[in-house]
Formats: C-alpha cells, structure tokens, sequence
C-alpha cells in the first residue's frame, strides 16, 4: 500500500526520490542540492509541536504534514456539505437560519465576526438546518461546527 | 521648543520604523505594548517601554487614558501615533495637546474634517477638488437611500461615513439587492465605527487606485511628494504598492500633484497625509475619495523614489521648522513594496496566526524591509495581519520588479501561512508587468493566481534529507536574519 502525505492541505502519494538530486550542504535552514539543471537551495523549517515542515522552493512553498496516521482532527472540513465551520477563530454574530429552515445553495447560514469584519457562512447546496451548536455572540476556534445540516427528506 | 522624546502609540513594523527615525535624530523613545507583543525587537531596542497589559484594544492600543498617562510619566514631548489605531483620532488627538504634548500629525479640527467621509467630500468640492457623483446626505432613511442610488444609477456602492479599510463597505448592480446590502453595510458599520451613517457613489467600473502624498506645516509650505499607485487589492487593502505611478502621463501626473496641494493648502494641513484619488483608465478623470490624515502604510515607496525621511519630515514640522522646498523634491527611478500578509489566499485570504519558524533575507543596496518580527516569534490572531513590508527600487519599473521577485525568493516567512508565493505570482503575471490592471486584478485574475500546480521532483529527495538532520539544527533560531552581529560577541 502507497503511503500518503498531506502537502499544502492536499493529499499526495509518496513517491520514490529518483537518483536524480545529489545534497551538497546544509545550513541553519537552507539546504544546498545538486539537480541535473544544477545547483539549487531550498528553505526548511519544522515546526515539532505541530509535526510540519515547511519548504520554499523557487519561489513556492510547501507545507507537508508527514504525521501520517494523523488525520485532521477537524470535524467536517469545508468538503463536508452537512458542517458549517468555522474557518478562523472569531464569534459568531448572527444566525440567519433557525433549526429546521432550509438553505439554498450558496444562501448565507450564519455569519462570523473576526478581524472586526463580518465572514458570511454559506451552504453548498440546499439542506435543511439540524442543529446550532453555538449561539450568537458564543466564540469559536477554527474547525469547530457552528451548525449542523441534514438532507431534506423528500 | 524642539522635541526631544517621543512616545510611539503604535506597534510592530510601524513602531519599529519611526523609532528608527527617532534614534536617527537622537530623540529618545518610549513605546507602549501588550503582553503579546513585549518580545518583539523595537520593544527591546527603545529607550522606554511600558506594557500595557493586555484584553481587548480598547484596553491596550486604543486606551487613549492610559496612553497619555504613560507619556506625561515619561515625560515624551510629543506622541507619534504610526497609522491606524488613534492616528485618525480627533479626540486622541485633542486630549494629547490638551495634556501639554504635541501630537505629530494634523489639528484635531483637521482629523474630524477629513476624518469624515461626507464633510470632506463637500470641502474638496468647495477648493476645486473633483468628486465622484453620489449621495452624502443626513437623510439615512431606506427609501431616501434608495431613490439616491437610482438617480446615481447602478452599480452603486455603499460605505460607512467614518469608514477605512473596506469595513462597512458593499457594491450594489442590481436594485433588487439594495436593501440586504445596506442593512449589512450599516451593521458592520455600527460595530466597527460605531456609528452606522452611509453614504452612496457612483461605482467605477475601470478604477485605478492614486494616491497623493503631502506635507504642510499649517501654515504657507505646502508640499507634495508624487504619487503612489495602489491598485493591486483584495478586499479592498493594498498588497502591491508603487511610486510613481505607471498609469500616468507627465502632464496628468503635474495635475494630480497639484491638485493634492491645492486641497492640502485649503485645509491648511499640518503633517504628512494622503490624498487618495480614484483614476478613470478610459476618460483620464480623477476624483478624490478620501484623505488620511497620518502616515501611510506605503510611505517607504515614495520614500525610495524621492529620497526623502517622512518621519523625518513630521518631526521638522513639529518643531516647526520644515524648510524642503517642493523644487528640492523629485523622482528618481521606480520603487515597489509588496506587503506580507500572514493570511491564506486558497482561503479567501483568512487572517492566519503562528511560529515564523524562518523568515530568510539578503540584504542589498536597493531593497528595504520593515517588519517588527524575528525567526521564532509568534504571530498573533488578534492584530493585522500584515507581517512585513518588502520594498525594492530600480533604474526603471521593470527592474524593480525583478528585483522585488529576487527578494521574494529569498524571504518566505515559513512556519506561518502568508501571502508570498501569491505575490510573487503577480508579479510574474503579464498584465502586471504591462501595467495593465485596475482594482479589480486580483478578483479578475484570482483562478489563475491560485491555480493548482504539481509539486516539484526534488519535494521527496528534500523531505527525506531533512528527516536525516540532527535534531538542534533546523529548529526554532534566532541566529540568522536582522539580528545585530554583536550579539554574538556578548554570548
């Protein structure tokens, strides 16, 4: 089985590294390569709290999660239709759906305040508001699911 | 009398760039913090540091009270107050001279003009100032509002009266969505400034942000420092910043200039301000859209291209002796600034916190950087965003460029989510490069500069070294970048 590594919050299979790169020297948080089109530094920096590291490569960075049981802890996730998340910390200011309303796709739910500016909410597609699990003014942390949805039974 | 302490009422990069002015002058400093951000560089390197614990910012940056205590404790013989904050605050401004301390910037009578959307407009009006057609009247009512917006004509955009920052701000195209629009306007308004009065303009369709820089001395020398163009924007913030101008003609530019002055001179202003402009790319008409009354976030571009020290100069007009000429005052060469924001562009730029692990950085003849952080300090969520500010000159706009992608490469502030790859990314951009763009690139532009791309072969080659590394090296250092090389002696 191909093992997986989340970089820049997507998932890649891990690849073999090809003779191709040859490492010359490595400083405080520069890494000296050579590669068939010729010498090249790149940037790192773990962060060991938080299992990252962090690389710029001409120009790009990447950030690699390489804790590989470790899913997101975060429920939901904006993949998630039936989640509405909060996407940064901040306090939610305003519910513009009750439990058992119904949202159109791309309706505002809620709306967070954070950095003194309003984030409206929205749902992807049309569901049917099931539960609030935070009320107006209550603070949230990223990743917590402020309201939960449910398909509408027809 | 001169001065000869200054209190900073301000933080990070901005408090860090006028105390350097301040030492340059050899004016002492006293600078104010929150406990969060007591390990940042100038609070160690001022003369004076008070904390002012921390909570909320009305509890710390924005406690006017506790402020001008700090200062008459201390002594400082004026209060420099950065941008944001209490910079635009007529009655910060007020209490700080009433205490007997000059306050560097323009009369609180001046701040409350300027500061207010509405008021302003009709003064700029009354000197010959054109202005953008629309509604700025007392009656706050739907229906007023609504029948406004019709006689302007759609699209029509709604701002809050004592707004900044695109907070309180919507863009309406069709009648139909008037009213949602406005309600939302209004409550972003009341909370952020608290007062809800909006106003309406005219929408621009091919906008180009211009903006003038000025100093008075409030009384006959009335200066201004060319422009700056600031039309690369998302949510309605600069990101991209140059001087001059790419978009203007000689003879547009000498009318744009003087025009500032002429509304400077009106006012009589004292201090260092901007008057922001709106430029029509197809008719060639500008109108003025507001003045900030402080320094300005992007004062280091017209700094580079004409050679001068605008803390500097609001410090000579404090002391009332600002004797540069305007024929003393022209432009050389091209600068940019490019602003690093610790913020998520795949995420609809989301204010992002955390360890700057490495920030990386050469130092050249032609570049500046102006950032209050080190390799291992934290950035927090409860203060903007932005992080640093890059500046490069060149002979020409194309080679400033160049050398704003150079250091770009060089300095990507890893361990915290920023806006880096995103910049550089537009600068690699043709349009950019052909200046061709309006305010609206970014939105215009957005699928290309966030598209997809596939990683780079050597990413597993890398990883798997950097996994072989010696625990110790590559962690969490204070060694490397903007430290002072005589550090290492004392160790």
């Amino acid at each position: 089985m191909s093992e997986k590594i989340i970089v820049n919050g997507n998932e890649f299979e891990v690849l073999k590294p090809q003779g191709e790169f040859k490492l010359i020297s490595v400083e405080d948080h520069a890494i000296h390569y050579q590669t068939p089109m010729g010498r090249k530094t790149a940037n790192f920096f773990q962060n060991r709290k938080s299992g990252e590291t962090y690389l710029s490569i001409e120009g790009k960075t990447y950030c690699v999660n390489d804790n590989r049981q470790r899913k997101s802890k975060r429920a939901g996730g904006k993949s998630d239709p039936l989640s509405i998340v909060a996407p940064m910390p901040g306090k939610v200011f305003k519910h513009l759906k009750a439990v058992g309303e119904t949202v159109i796709d791309n309706e505002t739910v809620s709306i967070l305040e954070a950095m003194k500016m309003e984030h409206p909410l929205k749902a992807v597609k049309q569901l049917k508001i099931s539960k609030i699990n935070f009320n107006e003014g209550e603070q949230v942390k990223t990743g917590d699911v402020i309201v939960e949805l449910e398909e509408i039974s027809q | 009398m001169k001065v000869k302490k200054i209190l900073i009422a301000n933080r990070s990069e901005i408090a860090f760039r006028v105390l350097k002015t301040c030492q340059y002058l050899k004016i002492k400093t006293v600078v104010i913090y929150s406990e969060e951000d007591k390990n940042l560089e100038y609070v160690q390197k001022a003369d004076e540091s008070y904390s002012l614990g921390s909570g909320e910012l009305s509890d710390t940056y924005l406690n006017q009270d506790k402020i001008v205590k700090i200062a008459k404790d201390s002594k400082a013989d004026a209060i420099h107050p950065g941008y944001g904050f209490l910079s635009e605050n007529a009655s910060f401004a007020e209490k700080v001279e009433n205490a007997g301390i000059l306050f560097i910037g323009p009369t609180a009578k001046v701040i409350s003009l300027m500061g207010d959307k509405i008021q302003s407009k009709i003064k700029a009006q009354e000197l010959g100032v054109p202005v953008i057609p629309g509604y700025h009247g007392e009656d706050q009512s739907l229906k007023k509002l609504e029948s406004e917006a019709l006689k302007i004509g759609f699209p029509v955009l709604i701002k809050a009266s004592a707004g900044g920052g695109g907070k309180g701000m919507r863009i309406v195209r069709e009648q139909k969505d008037f009213q949602e629009a406005l309600e939302s306007a209004k409550s972003e308004a009341r909370k952020a400034f608290s007062n809800d009065k909006v106003l309406l303009e005219k929408y621009i369709t091919a906008p180009k942000h211009i903006e003038v820089q000025v100093v008075g001395d409030g009384k006959k020398n009335f200066l201004h420092f060319f422009e700056r163009e600031c039309s690369i924007q998302r949510r309605y913030q600069k990101i991209i910043e140059e001087c001059p101008s790419p978009s203007l003609t000689e003879s547009k530019r000498q009318e744009i200039c003087q025009t500032a002055v002429k509304l400077a001179e009106g006012i009589q202003y004292r201090g260092a301000g901007t008057v922001e402009l709106v430029y029509d790319q197809v008719s060639s008409d500008f109108y003025f859209l507001e003045m900030n009354t402080r320094l300005q976030v992007e004062h280091p571009v017209t700094e580079m291209s004409t050679h001068v020290d605008l803390v500097k100069l609001q410090i000579d007009v404090a002391n009332d002796c600002l004797k540069l000429q305007q024929n003393d005052i022209s432009l050389h060469g091209h600068s940019i600034e490019c602003r690093i924001y610790a913020e998520d562009p795949k995420n609809q730029f989301l204010p992002q916190s955390g360890t700057i692990g490495f920030i990386g950085g050469e130092s050249y003849p032609w570049y500046r950087v102006e950032t209050a952080y080190r390799d291992g300090d934290e950035v927090s969520i409860n203060y903007d965003p932005m992080i640093a500010k890059l500046v490069t000159w060149g002979e020409s706009r194309s080679e400033a460029i160049e050398k704003m992608k150079k250091v770009l490469d060089e300095t990507p502030f890893l361990g915290v989510v920023n806006n880096r790859d995103f910049l550089l990314k537009i600068l690699n951009e043709k349009d950019f490069q052909k200046s061709s763009f309006t305010t609206h690139y970014i939105e215009e532009h957005i699928d290309n500069l966030l598209k997809e791309e596939s990683l780079p072969e050597e990413l597993f080659f890398l990883l798997d070294e950097i996994k072989k590394i010696p625990k110790g090296l590559g962690k969490n250092s204070k060694t490397k970048a903007f430290t002072d090389p005589w550090d290492s002696i004392k160790l």
